[in-house]
C-alpha cells in the first residue's frame, strides 16, 4: 500500500511539473432538484471552487486547504473547519473533471449533493475511493462535508490501532447513553436518578436577551443575546425533572452526533458530547449534551457531569469550541 | 373512537380521521403491539422488509392525526424521515396533501426498497412515470415500536425459548493471507477498527482451524459460523446482561440456539480478540445489523481445553444489546 501511495505521490508530483494548469479543475453541475436559479448557481459554484481546490492542494503538495480571501466565503465557519477536520485526517481528491449530480431539498433550505467521487489519499485500497456529500445552506454556503458512508466504514479509514477492548469500552458507554435517552422516553425518573452521582455537577444554559438601553452604542450594534450558565444540584435538577414530565404527556428525546472522548490519565472516566433533540407536548428544542461519565464501577456507571447548550444564539450556531467537552473539566 | 372498541386484530375504519382511512391492528398475546394505516397490500407485506412496511403505517397514522400541513411536516421533522413526491417534500411545489402521496402509492407499479447505509429510501413508482421516496433514518429506536427496555425484555425472551440450530457455513479456503503465528487466514472486513474483522482461520493445510493451541483464533471461527455445529456440543453460554432493566435476570442458553437465533436475524457477524485474564482467553462477538443500524456484543470468557473437552462446559459471557450505531459521530475522539 506504501509503495502505491508513493507512486501516487510521485505521479501527482509529476503531474505538477507538466501538466496544464487546468488538470486540477473540476466542473460541478446540478442537474435538477433546485428550482431557484441563484441557489442553484451558488452550489454550482462553490462545489466546483471545493473539488477543484483540493486538486490544486494535493498537486501543489501542500499540507494546508487554502483558498483564494473572495473564496472563503463560499463557507460557513461550520462549513470550514469541517474541511479542515477532513483534510487533518487524509488529503482528498476528486478524480474527474466533471460531476453532475441532483440537488436534494433538505428541512429549513438546507440542500444537500451526494455521490461525488472523491479519492481518499490516507486510505487502504480498499477504502480509498469513497463518495463525498456537501451541504449547502439556504444560501449555497458549503455547511458541512461529509463521506458518504456509514461512519463506522469511515473510522475503518482513520482508526487502524485501536484495540477492541478499547472498541468495547467505547460501545458500552454508547450503550449507557441510549439508556439514559431512553430513560427520559419512558419518563422513568428513578432511573435518571439512580444514574446521576450525589454529587453531580449540573450546569444549563440558557439564552437571553440583553438590555439593550444599558449598553453603549458599540455594544448595542453587536450581538443582542448571550448565554447564561445555571448550576443546579442533583435534587433541584431532578425535582424540575419530575414537574417536566408531569406536565408532558409526550416525550421524544433524540440524541445525535455523538463523540465519546476518554479522559487521557483515567481510563475509567469518559466524556460525551452529542446533539439533544428535545420533543415534548409543550416544547422543543436542540442543544448541545455533555456528560461525564465514571465508569469505575461498569456495572453501574455515573454520570458526574451534565452540561446543556443551546445549539444557536445571535442567530448562529454555538461555536464548536464554546461547546463543552472533557477537557474542559479538571479530574 | 374509545380505546375499548379497538380491536385486537384485523382491520377496522376509524370515522374520526379520513373516510379513506383504513386501520388495522396486529396484536401479540392479547396486547396490541402495532396500530396504523393500511396502506400496502398483503403481497407486499409480505414481500418486503416487514418493519419498513410496518414503520410506513404507523407513521401514516400519525400523520393523520395531524390535522395540518404544518403539523405533519413538524413531526417529519422530528423523526428526520422525508415524503418527496415528484421532487417535492411535502408542503412544496406541487405537493400540497398527504393524500397525494396515498394516490400514488395505491397506483404504484413498482416498488423498490433500498437499504444498508444511514438512510432507508422507499421508492415507488406509478404508470405515469410519478414517483414517491419515503426517506427514512435507518435507526432502531424510529423503525421499531418497541423502546430499548422493550425490546430487550421481548429478545431474551424469544432467547430463552429458541430452537434456532448454528449453521454452519462452510467457509471456502479462497483468497487466503499468512498470519503473524503462522495461520492462514480469510476475510478482512472490518467494523470500525481493524481488529474486529470478519475473518476466518485456516491452518497450513487449508482446513478450517479449531484448536487448543489456537483458542482465541479457534473460538473466533466457531463464533463466526465456520465449524461444524458438533463441536458446540456441551457447550453452554452462562450470559451476564447489560441492560436497561436491571432486573432482568442472566440466561444460560446453549451456544447452537444463542449463534442459531443471532444468525437468523441478518446480522453481519465480526469477531476480535480481547486478550487474556489469567488462564482464561476472551473473545468478542459484534453483531452487526446492517438495515436498523445497531449492535449486539457478546463477549466470552474460556479456557482453551474448553474448546475441545468431551464434557459440558459452561462458558462465561457478558451481552449488550441494541446499541445504536446510526447516531455516533466519532467513537474515538482524542484531543
Amino acid at each position: 500500500m506504501r509503495i502505491q501511495k508513493l507512486l501516487l505521490s510521485a505521479t501527482l508530483a509529476f503531474f505538477a511539473v507538466v501538466a496544464n494548469a487546468q488538470l486540477d479543475v473540476v466542473r460541478f453541475t446540478i442537474q435538477d432538484g433546485i428550482s431557484d436559479p441563484a441557489l442553484k448557481a451558488s452550489v454550482e459554484n462553490s462545489a466546483s471552487v471545493l473539488l477543484s481546490t483540493l486538486n490544486a492542494t494535493v498537486i501543489a503538495g501542500k499540507s494546508k486547504i487554502k483558498f483564494e480571501k473572495d473564496k472563503e466565503m463560499l463557507f460557513t465557519k461550520d462549513g470550514r473547519k469541517c474541511l479542515d477536520e477532513m483534510w487533518a485526517s487524509s488529503a482528498m481528491m476528486c478524480p474527474v473533471s466533471q460531476v453532475t449530480e441532483k440537488g436534494i431539498s433538505m428541512q429549513n433550505g438546507i440542500v444537500q449533493v451526494r455521490n461525488i467521487p472523491i479519492t481518499v489519499l490516507a486510505a487502504d485500497d480498499d477504502n480509498c475511493e469513497q463518495e463525498l456529500v456537501i451541504c449547502f445552506n439556504e444560501n449555497g454556503q458549503i455547511d458541512n462535508i461529509m463521506i458518504a458512508l456509514e461512519e463506522h466504514r469511515y473510522l475503518d479509514v482513520i482508526n487502524a490501532q485501536i484495540s477492541v477492548k478499547d472498541f468495547h469500552r467505547r460501545q458500552a458507554i454508547v450503550d449507557f447513553v441510549e439508556n439514559f435517552r431512553t430513560a427520559y422516553n419512558r419518563k422513568d425518573i428513578d432511573y435518571i436518578n439512580n444514574v446521576f452521582s450525589d454529587n453531580a455537577l449540573i450546569i444549563t444554559g440558557k439564552v437571553v436577551k440583553i438590555d439593550k438601553k444599558k449598553q453603549d452604542l458599540t455594544a448595542q450594534s453587536l450581538n443582542n443575546e448571550q448565554i447564561q450558565y445555571q448550576k443546579s444540584t442533583k435534587e433541584e435538577y431532578i425535582n424540575n425533572l419530575k414537574k417536566c414530565f408531569k406536565n408532558n404527556s409526550y416525550i421524544n428525546l433524540i440524541f445525535d452526533d455523538i463523540e465519546v472522548m476518554r479522559h487521557p490519565k483515567r481510563d475509567d472516566i469518559f466524556g460525551v458530547t452529542l446533539k439533544q433533540h428535545w420533543n415534548s407536548s409543550n416544547y422543543s428544542d436542540v442543544g448541545y449534551l455533555f456528560l461525564m461519565i465514571n465508569f469505575e464501577d461498569e456495572q453501574n456507571p455515573s454520570i458526574q457531569v451534565r452540561t446543556w447548550q443551546p445549539d444557536k444564539y445571535n442567530g448562529k450556531p454555538l461555536p464548536r469550541d464554546e461547546v463543552f467537552s472533557l477537557d474542559m473539566f479538571n479530574i | 373512537m374509545p380505546y375499548k372498541e379497538i380491536p385486537l386484530s384485523g382491520q377496522f375504519s376509524c370515522s374520526e380521521l379520513s373516510n379513506t382511512a383504513m386501520f388495522y391492528t396486529e396484536s401479540r398475546n392479547g396486547a396490541i403491539i402495532q396500530l396504523g394505516v393500511r396502506l400496502f397490500s398483503d403481497p407486499i407485506r409480505k414481500a418486503y422488509d416487514p418493519v419498513i412496511i410496518s414503520f410506513i403505517e404507523r407513521l401514516w397514522a400519525e400523520l393523520l392525526l395531524r390535522k395540518t400541513i404544518q403539523g405533519q411536516s413538524s413531526l417529519l421533522k422530528e423523526y428526520g424521515v422525508r415524503i418527496v413526491l415528484g421532487g417535492y417534500p411535502l408542503g412544496s411545489g406541487s405537493f400540497k396533501k398527504l393524500s397525494q402521496a396515498v394516490d400514488l402509492i395505491n397506483s404504484m407499479n413498482s416498488l423498490t426498497i433500498t437499504t444498508g447505509g444511514t438512510e432507508i429510501d422507499v421508492f415507488m413508482r406509478n404508470a405515469n412515470g410519478e414517483t414517491l421516496h419515503i426517506y427514512i433514518p435507518a435507526s432502531r429506536d424510529l423503525l421499531f415500536q418497541y423502546d430499548k427496555k422493550e425490546h430487550e425484555e421481548l429478545m431474551i425472551t424469544e432467547l430463552a425459548e429458541t430452537k434456532e440450530r448454528y449453521t454452519c457455513t462452510a467457509p471456502s479456503a479462497t483468497n487466503l493471507s499468512a498470519t503473524s503465528n503462522g495461520l492462514l487466514v480469510s476475510g478482512g472486513e472490518c467494523y470500525m477498527i481493524d481488529s474486529l474483522k470478519n475473518d476466518i482461520f485456516f491452518t497450513k493445510n487449508r482446513s478450517v482451524l479449531f484448536d487448543e493451541n489456537y483458542p482465541e483464533e479457534s473460538m473466533r471461527n466457531l463464533l463466526m459460523g465456520a465449524i461444524n455445529e458438533s463441536k458446540l456440543e456441551g457447550r453452554v453460554l452462562d450470559i451476564r446482561l447489560h441492560a436497561y432493566n436491571k432486573d432482568l435476570k442472566g440466561i444460560k442458553i446453549p451456544m447452537t440456539n444463542f449463534l442459531g437465533y443471532m444468525q437468523k436475524q441478518g446480522f453481519k457477524f465480526y469477531s476480535g480478540s480481547l486478550g487474556h485474564n489469567g488462564e482464561k482467553c476472551q473473545c468478542l462477538l459484534a453483531m452487526y445489523h446492517p438495515v436498523y443500524n445497531y449492535l449486539h456484543i457478546l463477549s466470552v470468557s474460556f479456557l482453551p481445553q474448553d474448546l475441545v473437552s468431551q464434557k459440558s462446559v459452561i462458558i462465561k459471557s457478558d451481552l449488550s444489546t441494541f446499541i445504536p450505531q446510526h447516531n455516533i459521530k466519532n467513537l474515538f475522539q482524542e484531543k
